[in-house]
């Protein structure tokens, strides 16, 4: 016979299971908007029937039931959605620093526009257009000092706005970076924290939960991935890199280039490698700040040195108010400080390189006749490796063939026919180091194209090849002194300026041309005042001839494409976004759908439990009241 | 598929988010009338805008340019017509003077003054300033006057007026054009040099210096009116020769009875003869004086020159009147006038032809104004009907979504459990 009070125990057992359910369901419900809460499932369990048939079972109808009891309380999680949110939170995170960053560089652009930079170009050939007309007056002589101004003071500023972003890049990549470390260590704690709570049996269901949440923020910097097949808890990694193994963080630090402004670098702290980032903000920092913004910062550099050479080498050759000549219009400091061009670009205080920007020839030439000579051009490509470049020249080809063909060459100069028909070779945008932008790197010519026909190199072949590499280069040419600009210092664009004889005096300006009295090789005797055909070629040097900023014909065109390119991009990562804003959100439902909590559906849980209890306690007071019975009254 | 309030949540704000994303996108275009705020808004639009705001800007410059060719233009129109009235009564004087019944002292008395007066207001025609005051017909010259007037005591057989009389007139300007852009490559002359149009007859410069041993010695150049032509070394005076008549100056050379070379105008105007960087081919041939070689009255003192400006004709016929030379006056004086006067209605054909030119070509400008303009404005300008009817639409959808949203995330079975 069973003991007397067995089934007071049964109903024991199913008010506790009642109340855990409850509880279960109270934790849910104040969860609801957790969204990052699994939701837990009770598991009742009927309790192991009397007697286990065995040879010492008491004799009796069986098996006798004992009531329920909670088995497990279940985490109802997929992780298989969750490992495809973290996939999807790295492009979507990607995309938007990608997005902010571009919004900010179109408000520094602030086009299409009246008042920005494209206005400020076409003001300033506006200028000079009316200063030819009248270049005796002195109110127009103004204008042109004013537009001038308006276009370097614009020009240095976006600089100092796109280099600032570069910074506020930097430092928000620090700070990511530190949160990384950050969010890396909690998981490393929780992971021991659970292992040790499974260890002893119990569901760490609330501390696996805020462990997934980490993980999920952590994708959103790097390309997480998870693996949760070990026993000892979830290994994350960066890549194919481990951040956390067990409860062990592998830590990020940032060290200090100097290769690169002194922006932060990233390595894994233990083994000084750096980290292999391809997805995530953190990747997209980066790329934003070392390549996006470094190009824009290379496009205002690219600007500003061109204009400086363009319009200076027209307006030495005019002359002014007062008939002085060799007058600059824009200042620039070089790179070198000596007027051998030599530079130290290794910094190690000694000089070890030529840097020169530009090199005019000494002969006036004819660009569509044919040349008459043929030979082979050998320049070397703005990278590391120095691949050379090698461009063939035949008789029957005029010289306006052979400069197209340099342009086209990817040959890490660019060649054009300035006013005066002389040939002239610039630099432009290093491909491997910024701070080499806009040296001349290799000039050779086999035969007579740059030797005796335009006047630039003193010999042909290899002895007679000028690179950068050696100092006292400018001997091998034959161009002289004036003929010659040295490479600018670093970041052009932030020290752009007007001379300081513009500044203090219009008249200055040159806007007469004049000629070349007693053959001295420089324009030496203005003409009359009301010339104003020095004016009218920085004019038209401005927009419609070939002049070459990078591998662009003129500034307008360069600027043309500057920000037909930035819309596209800009738009691209907008477009991104939205994108994974769709795919995430359904992601997200799919992932709540599945572990979220219903309320509706606790609700009704709620009342079931409700009931199960109170019947439990009826079943109670029932065998209570038959118990009473029994006591008070038999016997 | 099960579903919870979170994602009935979820997608509420997101439906909500973008729509409001769209309505702030339409409320800006219609309050700013502009469709393209940022390059990212639309790339190609954004690059067409730029471009054709640039081009924009351009025609008006153009049309800036060549409203004020078109002013300086008519004025030297103005000028040259005033010219051809003076030389119209010069050439009546002179045929009256012709007519053989007048006495010496008709002659000279009154008919004589007549023209010393013509003359000193044709000087300063030639001396003509423009709209800001500077010289018309000095080339890019406008420190000093065009031409000066140069005078002497000794007037041939009797002085007019007690003493001084024009002698001659002296050219001080240049021979450089103004010029004005008034499209794309496209630049336009405005002005007249005054050594063409102010000229008489034909000139010849003969050299007198035996050229026949001479050799360049390298390479060289000289101008011409500003054409420059090159030497080679080793060249002779015949090959210099056969350059210059192979070049388009409209400048005759040839060989002249003591092998020197002689230069003679195709048309009237005062030749321009310079060295270029350097070079003295023109000084060696004996053509230009070595101690004054810049041009502009640099002719060498050995040099025979003949030719006469418009000032040197009607001096001749003056000084004529005064010897009372009548055949001179009927026949050599009245050809030259001739010639002058021809000269100057070619100038100003020329000069009307331009104004022509530029009348056409303001016409064409304003209409690729409009026609840029109007690109602009379908590029960048909001069409207010179009985006009023979006705004209206978007915010009607906007309040249907909110509606069908409050209408769902309300109730639950809390509501009806008592």
């Amino acid at each position: 016979m069973p003991s007397t009070f067995m089934a007071l125990e049964t109903a024991k057992r199913g008010l506790n299971a009642h109340q855990q359910a409850l509880q279960v369901t109270g934790h849910n419900i104040s969860n609801a908007d957790n969204k990052n809460y699994s939701r837990e499932r009770v598991n009742f369990t009927a309790m192991s029937p009397l007697y286990d048939p065995a040879m010492n079972r008491a004799s009796g109808a069986g098996m006798i039931g004992q009531g329920v009891v909670i088995s497990s309380i279940e985490r109802v999680r997929d992780n298989y959605v969750d490992d495809r949110i973290i996939e999807s939170a790295q492009g979507k995170s990607y995309w938007e620093v990608q997005q902010r960053y571009f919004e900010h560089v179109e408000t520094i652009y602030n086009e299409p526009g009246d008042h920005a930079l494209r206005s400020a170009l076409d003001n300033f050939w506006n200028s000079w257009q009316d200063l030819s007309a009248y270049p005796e007056e002195y109110g127009h002589r103004e204008v042109v000092k004013t537009r001038a101004e308006e276009l370097v003071s614009n020009i240095r500023s976006t600089f100092e706005k796109l280099h600032n972003l570069r910074g506020q890049a930097d430092f928000e990549l620090q700070a990511t970076v530190k949160k990384l470390n950050t969010m890396g260590a909690e998981v490393a704690d929780l992971n021991k924290k659970i292992i040790k709570s499974e260890a002893l049996g119990d569901r760490p269901n609330d501390l696996m939960d805020r462990r997934d949440q980490l993980i999920q923020e952590l994708s959103q910097m790097a390309d997480i991935s998870v693996s949760r097949s070990d026993a000892k808890g979830l290994i994350v990694f960066i890549g194919s890199e481990v951040l956390v193994q067990d409860g062990v963080l592998n830590k990020l630090t940032l060290k200090p280039d100097a290769s690169n402004e002194g922006y932060s670098k990233i390595y894994w702290e233990q083994s000084n490698t750096e980290p292999v980032f391809s997805n995530g903000s953190i990747y997209s920092l980066m790329h934003m700040r070392d390549t996006v913004l470094k190009e824009q910062v290379d496009k205002m550099d690219l600007l500003a040195v061109n204009l400086h050479d363009i319009v200076n080498s027209i307006h030495k050759d005019g002359f002014t108010l007062t008939g002085e000549t060799n007058i600059e219009f824009f200042k620039l400091e070089s790179l070198s400080r000596e007027i051998t061009g030599n530079a130290d670009l290794n910094n190690d205080g000694q000089n070890d390189s030529s840097a020169v920007f530009k090199i005019a020839g000494n002969n006036q030439l004819k660009k569509d006749r044919p040349i008459g000579i043929s030979g082979l051009l050998t320049f070397i490509r703005n990278d590391e490796n120095h691949t050379p470049v090698q461009i063939s020249y035949r008789e029957n080809e005029t010289l306006g063939d052979v400069i197209k063909r340099i342009n086209k060459s990817g040959a890490g100069v660019v060649a054009y026919m300035d006013h005066n028909d002389h040939l002239v070779l610039k630099g432009i945008t290093a491909e491997d180091n910024w701070q080499k932008n806009f040296i001349i790197r290799h000039i050779e010519d086999s035969g007579e194209l740059l030797v005796g026909f335009a006047g630039m190199l003193q010999n042909s072949g290899a002895s007679g090849a000028y690179d950068y590499r050696r100092i006292n280069e400018i001997q091998k040419l034959q161009a002289g002194r004036e003929n010659i600009t040295f490479s600018p210092v670093l970041h052009a664009a932030g020290s752009i300026a007007l001379s300081d004889q513009i500044i203090n005096n219009v008249g200055m300006i040159a806007a007469t041309g004049g000629k070349d009295i007693g053959g001295t090789g420089d324009n030496n005797s203005p003409n009359g005042q009301k010339d104003g055909q020095n004016a009218l070629k920085i004019a038209q040097a401005m927009r419609h001839e070939d002049v070459m900023v990078g591998k662009f014909n003129n500034p307008e065109e360069f600027y043309n494409d500057l920000i037909a390119r930035l819309g596209v991009e800009s738009r691209e990562s907008k477009d991104k976004v939205e994108g994974s804003d769709m795919i995430m959100k359904n992601l997200e439902n799919m992932r709540q759908s599945f572990m979220g909590v219903n309320l509706d559906e606790e609700m009704s849980n709620m009342v079931q439990f409700q009931h199960g209890y109170n019947a439990s306690a009826r079943v109670m007071q029932t065998i209570n009241e038959m118990i009473e019975f029994l006591i008070t009254r038999l016997g | 598929m099960r579903v919870t309030q979170s994602m009935i949540h979820n997608d509420l704000v997101l439906t909500l988010n973008r729509q409001k994303n769209s309505l702030e996108k339409v409320e800006n275009e219609i309050s700013t009338g502009v469709k393209i705020q940022k390059p990212s808004d639309d790339p190609v639009g954004a690059a067409n805008q730029n471009i054709l705001s640039s081009r924009l800007n351009e025609i008006n410059q153009y049309e800036r340019n060549a409203g004020d060719a078109r002013d300086k233009i008519n004025l030297i129109d103005g000028n040259l017509g005033q010219v051809t009235d003076i030389m119209q009564r010069v050439r009546e004087l002179a045929v009256q003077a012709a007519n053989g019944t007048n006495s010496k002292f008709e002659l000279s008395e009154p008919i004589a003054r007549e023209i010393e007066q013509h003359l000193l207001a044709l000087v300063d025609i030639a001396n003509g300033k423009d709209s800001t005051g500077k010289t018309l017909f000095g080339g890019s010259v406008i420190e000093r006057n065009s031409f000066v007037a140069v005078y002497s005591n000794n007037v041939t057989d009797g002085n007019l007026d007690n003493g001084r009389a024009l002698s001659g007139v002296v050219y001080q300007g240049d021979i450089l054009t103004q010029k004005r852009e008034i499209e794309r490559g496209q630049q336009m002359d405005i002005t007249v040099p005054g050594n063409r149009v102010f000229w008489g007859t034909n000139m010849t410069i003969a050299s007198n210096t035996d050229a026949s041993n001479y050799v360049a010695r390298g390479n060289e150049s000289f101008a011409i009116d500003g054409v420059k032509i090159d030497v080679a070394a080793g060249d002779t005076l015949n090959e210099i020769i056969r350059k210059i008549n192979n070049s388009p100056v409209d400048v005759k050379a040839s060989i002249g009875a003591q092998n020197d070379l002689v230069l003679t105008t195709k048309s009237p105007h005062q030749m321009w003869l310079e060295d270029v960087e350097g070079s003295t081919v023109l000084q060696d041939l004996g053509v230009i004086d070595g101690n004054n070689p810049a041009p502009g009255n640099n002719i060498s003192a050995s040099a025979l020159v003949t030719g006469m400006s418009m000032f040197d004709v009607i001096i001749q016929l003056r000084d004529d009147l005064i010897r009372g030379d009548q055949n001179q006056i009927g026949g050599r004086d009245m050809e030259a006038i001739d010639m002058a006067m021809d000269n100057v209605l070619r100038y100003r054909s020329d000069v009307g032809a331009r104004e022509n030119r530029l009348e056409t070509h303001e016409k064409k400008l304003a209409s690729d104004k409009i026609y840029t303009q109007d690109l602009l404005a379908k590029n960048q300008d909001v069409d207010m009907v179009d985006s009023i009817v979006q705004l209206k639409w978007l915010e009607s959808i906007h309040g249907y979504a909110l509606k069908v949203g409050a209408d769902l995330i309300k109730p639950t079975l809390m509501d009806f459990l008592r």
